[in-house]
């Protein structure tokens, strides 16, 4: 059996393991299988001993109850990070105005920093890294502290820069202990640092990018256009929540630009730009519901379908809403909901053929 | 390479943060470039949270009448359409134009603020000679705007901030040369914001022509940090709105525009 690398193919080596011990013992229950009790023995043996491995390396969930265990402790301890990170800006709040200057930098670089040994200390103890998760939300919201205090404390023009330096330190975290909070708060620095400065760029306040939707859907291009440039460098996980978040900004932002043209860059009247957005939407989220489909991404295909069906049903909403009988409509969306269903079904069929 | 996640953040915090007291040091290390005493008038203490414990100033300038909802029917922007295309706005959109166009997004300037000028002057007079024809102009406060700080409302009002927008421009060095006396004209960094106003616009009056206008929507930074020992003079006044001003000022701007509290006197009460 091939040895795994990170906890996620663990995991999975693990399931399959099991789904094959409860199917083998129906094979014999039915008597289509038999296998001597040295046989049986061996076996048991060597399947134990593996998944003992993959519990003790990675600490894997051993059956659905532990899976849900696992999951009511990552919510833990995402938040007991909130709550801490919470606790401490409001601390530092509560003191602040007692304390010299020269202390309140001191206490604000000393912030993230002193948080940063015991992190790699938890890193290296833990096999599932719910405390080095947690940390590690403190450390970024000490960093982000320290920096939003430190520019109030000398009256600096905020820039988006704080974002990049608070991002790339979210990403320096997630990618030395393999984290998913710390790499999507990281990411989404990241997409604030370049939604801003591409607003900067057209002359305007960078604060402003929210208001032009175009800014946060060419920062989610670069994310998903940056994540098959870092290949084989990027864990299959990070790579996974980086496509998961650039293509629901992505739709989202589509979604508002189709409701509001009138906030576009482009030179064109509200009416235009919604029509030419809305083309854009379907295009993409079909595309990626084939890529999905392609590569077998589970994940990617149901984002991919939600979006596709909610474009479809905003572009009728908006076509046949105010002139045609409310049960009509209703009565529509339900056959084209049967219809794509039906499309659905066929292409789950034909999977499971090949996969035959 | 078994320490290197922590080692590189380690790295990042403080080239982060040497960066920005190196910009500190930038804005200071030629001392001020700016000088200005102000009062409680100009320098209110910024509304705050019980649980914070830090003091801020706001500086409080006198807000054009069209920033206000509903503004006054002959409500005055600051900046006509020639002024706002100085500062970077495209004012190309006709009446009617889709409202991406008709409010651009704000941009960032540099403005020149009058301190106990001209301007204040013409303002008390007019106040003196007619504040019940120049209250009477607009209607009553009323909701959010009746619980703004009675200095920031364009009608007579002699205990508010003597401090009036006088000129926009994108580069501080060119309003100095224009503006050289440094302690009534005080140069800062502000957002503009521009707009199109329409005919049929709820915020226009009846029969008005559409017309583009601007005003500073906010200073950069919004507050200053007021630093020990002058938080602790400060922190037993209670935020308040009109009234005898309390305490004075020293404010110095730096070579970035940034601002630092050289001193904080109080004032005897009377």
């Amino acid at each position: 059996m091939k040895p795994s690398s990170s906890k996620r193919e663990a995991q999975r080596q693990a399931d399959r393991i099991l789904a094959f011990r409860q199917q083998l013992d129906e094979l014999l229950r039915q008597g289509v299988l038999e296998l001597s009790a040295e046989q049986r023995s061996r076996l048991d043996g060597h399947l134990e001993g593996r998944l003992r491995e993959l519990a003790e390396r990675f600490d894997v969930d051993l059956g659905d109850s532990q899976k849900r265990f696992s999951l009511g402790m990552h919510i833990l301890s995402t938040l007991g990070g909130l709550a801490f990170c919470a606790a401490l800006v409001l601390f530092f709040l509560r003191i602040w105005g007692s304390l010299a200057t020269p202390l309140q930098v001191v206490l604000l670089v000393a912030a993230p920093l002193v948080l940063l040994p015991p992190i790699a200390f938890l890193a290296r103890r833990e096999k599932t890294a719910y405390y080095t998760s947690l940390l590690s939300l403190v450390a970024i919201a000490a960093f982000y502290m320290n920096m939003g205090v430190l520019g109030s404390l000398f009256n600096i023009v905020p820039t988006p820069g704080a974002f990049l330096a608070g991002g790339a330190f979210a990403l320096i975290l997630a990618s030395a202990y393999r984290l998913r909070l710390p790499l999507v708060a990281g990411i989404f620095s990241l997409l604030i640092f370049l939604a801003g400065v591409a607003t900067s760029a057209t002359g305007a306040y960078w604060q402003g990018f929210l208001q032009r939707p175009e800014n946060v859907l060419g920062a989610s291009l670069v994310l998903l256009a940056a994540i098959p440039l870092l290949g084989r460098r990027l864990p299959a996980e990070f790579a996974d929540t980086g496509r998961w978040i650039g293509l629901t900004l992505l739709f989202f932002s589509l979604l508002s630009l189709i409701h509001g043209g009138r906030v576009s860059y482009l030179p064109l009247d509200a009416g235009t730009v919604s029509s030419a957005y809305r083309l854009l939407a379907f295009a993409t989220s079909g595309l990626t519901l084939a890529l999905g489909i392609r590569r077998g991404d589970a994940g990617m295909m149901n984002l991919a379908a939600g979006f596709f069906a909610l474009f479809l049903f905003d572009q009728l909403f908006s076509w046949w809403w105010d002139w045609m009988p409310k049960y009509l409509f209703c009565l529509i969306v339900g056959l084209i909901a049967l219809a794509l269903l039906h499309v659905f079904r066929k292409l789950r069929l034909r999977t499971r053929e090949a996969s035959l | 390479m078994k320490h290197a996640g922590w080692i590189s953040g380690l790295a990042l915090v403080v080239v982060t943060n040497a960066l920005a007291l190196w910009g500190v040091y930038q804005n200071r290390r030629e001392g001020p470039v700016q000088t200005i005493e102000l009062t409680e008038r100009e320098l209110p203490i910024a509304m705050r949270d019980p649980d914070d414990s830090s003091i801020r100033l706001r500086l409080a300038w006198r807000k054009s009448s069209c920033q206000f909802f509903p503004p006054p029917e002959n409500c005055e922007y600051l900046f006509d359409r020639a002024r706002l295309q100085d500062l970077g706005f495209d004012c190309s959109a006709a009446a009617g134009s889709d409202p991406g166009f008709r409010y651009p997004l704000r941009r960032e300037a540099f403005v020149v603020l009058e301190y106990d000028g001209p301007r204040w002057q013409q303002h008390a007079e007019k106040g003196q000679s007619g504040s019940a024809a120049a209250e009477g102009g607009r209607p009553a406060p009323s909701g959010r705007e009746s619980n703004r700080p009675r200095e920031s409302l364009d009608g007579a009002d002699p205990e508010g901030s003597r401090l009036f927008v006088a000129d926009a421009g994108l580069s501080a060095e060119t309003l100095r040369g224009k503006y050289p006396d440094a302690r009534q004209y005080l140069i800062v960094r502000a957002l503009i914001h521009a707009i199109l106003e329409e005919p049929d616009d709820s915020r226009a009056a009846g029969s008005k022509p559409a017309r583009w206008g601007g005003y500073v929507a906010q200073l950069l930074p919004p507050e200053i940090h007021v630093p020990p020992p002058f938080s602790r003079e400060l922190a037993s006044l209670e935020t308040r709105r009109g009234g005898p001003p309390r305490y004075r000022v020293l404010l110095h701007f730096g070579s970035r525009t940034e601002p630092w509290i050289e001193s904080v006197a109080l004032l005897p009460t009377r």
